[in-house]
């Protein structure tokens, strides 16, 4: 499904962010991109979501590369995937229910259909009676699970998360990785970026383990 | 109709948050507009004056004794392009000269002075220089006495027409100008401030259209706002000062009403759409 091959990521020459990255992620698989900060893992997220361009290398989605998809282009390739960050980014003046709207509003879906999906996602991550509040109002996580429901609402066939329990505390770290655990079982590919080697242990998948930009080893 | 809701959800919170951005805009585009009715309405009174003087241009060709009027017209025909004429035999023209001017005309007694003459009539709005010329040439032709026209009204307010347009066009151009920057920086302003969630947006799956549509709406918006701002100032004037000066102000045709808002509102979604894509 995705595909890293010789990715390089140069931002100050002669130093290299990604050295020599390659590795693939196969479709339902359960992907762990972990190492200390500063290792790489949020540059994979952005190469992977376009957010930036390997210096050398190509990053093939399916059969696409996509350093080649046009700009103008390039949210066609983004609608496949969902992206969770470290710090939720829920726009702060929407409520509960129209952040998790939003992918759906993007593509464009129509008001029965987005009133069916979020309402759906709000009760599969216990947060409907939170519908219409302002993200100011929740907990960690519940924002979190929010930023998950919104990442899902489009149906992605990949979901991203970049540090996503980075801000929350043990136990809840634990929840929002079950969550995780349960897309997967369902059958979307997740990719985590994650510091945090005890959840890795804890809840195995395959793992990318990188050391200064380079794979250290892929288990 | 969605990234509309969105658009105006923004706008609200930006104009609720921060509504003296909003003023300086707002100020501008109104004046802009206020001003451009203005001038709309003077270049509109000013044209229906000259149209109304220019539809009455003529001249008299006082004819000297014993010439006939028939060749006399026959050549001036020859030389300029006519909408009519008609010929004024010294009977008639003393009857003129009599209602025109009673108190010469009894003084004159019995003794009329008016020889005969023809009365030219020419096409509203044709070139004054040009007649003016071709009027001195007739002077060359046997059996003319004279020239008589007295147009100097018109020339003096189409003269003033052409300046009036000129200065007006410059000022509107640069009101358009300057009501497209402020809007275009007001939109950028915008953007700027909206970067991480634009930014959000296009990792969501918008395209560059959907991040950018809240902004020109907000653009258009505001642009709406002010030229209608500006007609209700206008009005207003134009109101109070039509009962203080009646009949010196001519009504303003319906066209440039709707005209001028939809005209700002283009500028105002222009420099918007140029600036979402700028920044």
């Amino acid at each position: 499904m995705l595909r890293l091959v010789g990715v390089y990521k140069t931002y100050a020459p002669p130093y290299h962010a990604l050295e020599n990255v390659s590795f693939s992620v196969e479709k339902g698989e359960f992907v762990f991109i972990t190492g200390p900060s500063g290792a790489g893992k949020t540059t994979i997220i952005k190469l992977i979501t376009r957010e930036e361009i390997p210096t050398k290398g190509r990053i093939f989605f399916g059969n696409h590369d996509i350093s080649r998809i046009s700009p103008r282009k390039i949210f066609l390739y983004r609608r496949k995937l969902g992206i969770v960050f470290q710090d939720f980014r829920l726009i702060p003046y929407l409520s509960v229910y129209e952040n998790v709207a939003l992918p759906l509003i993007i593509r464009g879906k129509k008001k029965k259909e987005i009133q069916r999906r979020v309402n759906s996602l709000l009760q599969e991550f216990e947060i409907v009676h939170k519908a219409q509040d302002l993200p100011s109002s929740l907990s960690g996580g519940e924002q979190q699970r929010v930023a998950i429901a919104r990442a899902i609402a489009g149906g992605p066939e990949l979901l991203l998360a970049d540090e996503p329990t980075g801000n929350l505390d043990p136990f809840l770290s634990k929840k929002i990785m079950k969550i995780f655990k349960r897309l997967n079982l369902k059958g979307t590919t997740v990719v985590v970026a994650t510091h945090d080697t005890s959840l890795v242990e804890e809840f195995g998948g395959k793992i990318v383990e990188l050391s200064y930009g380079k794979i250290k080893r892929v288990r | 109709m969605r990234r509309l809701l969105y658009g105006m959800k923004i706008f609200l919170r930006d104009l609720a948050s921060n509504s003296g951005s909003f003023l300086l805009p707002l100020a501008v585009l109104s004046l802009s507009v206020f001003v451009l009715f203005w001038f709309l309405l003077a270049r509109h009174s000013l044209s229906l004056q000259i149209e109304k003087l220019g539809s009455h241009l003529q001249a008299r060709v006082f004819l000297a004794p014993g010439a006939s009027a028939e060749e006399v017209i026959s050549a001036i025909r020859s030389k300029i392009k006519l909408t009519g004429w008609r010929y004024i035999s010294p009977k008639e023209a003393w009857r003129e000269f009599s209602n025109l001017y009673p108190d010469l005309a009894s003084a004159l007694g019995e003794e009329n002075p008016i020889p005969p003459n023809i009365l030219l009539l020419f096409p509203p709005g044709e070139d004054l220089g040009k007649i003016r010329a071709a009027l001195n040439d007739l002077r060359r032709i046997k059996g003319v006495e004279d020239v008589v026209f007295q147009w100097e009204a018109v020339r003096k307010l189409r003269s003033l027409k052409g300046k009036f347009e000129t200065v007006g066009g410059f000022l509107v151009l640069l009101l358009g100008l300057a009501s497209a920057l402020i809007i275009g920086n007001l939109v950028a302003v915008g953007v700027a401030s909206h970067r991480w969630e634009r930014k959000l947006m296009e990792l969501l799956g918008a395209s560059p259209g959907f991040s950018s549509v809240p902004f020109i709406f907000m653009g258009g918006l505001i642009s709406l706002a002010g030229s209608f701002l500006g007609l209700g100032l206008f009005l207003s004037s134009y109101l109070i000062l039509r009962v203080k000066f009646p009949g010196f102000f001519q009504p303003l045709p319906p066209l440039y009403l709707w005209s001028v808002p939809l005209a700002a509102l283009s500028v105002g979604l222009l420099s918007s759409f140029i600036s979402t894509r700028e920044f």
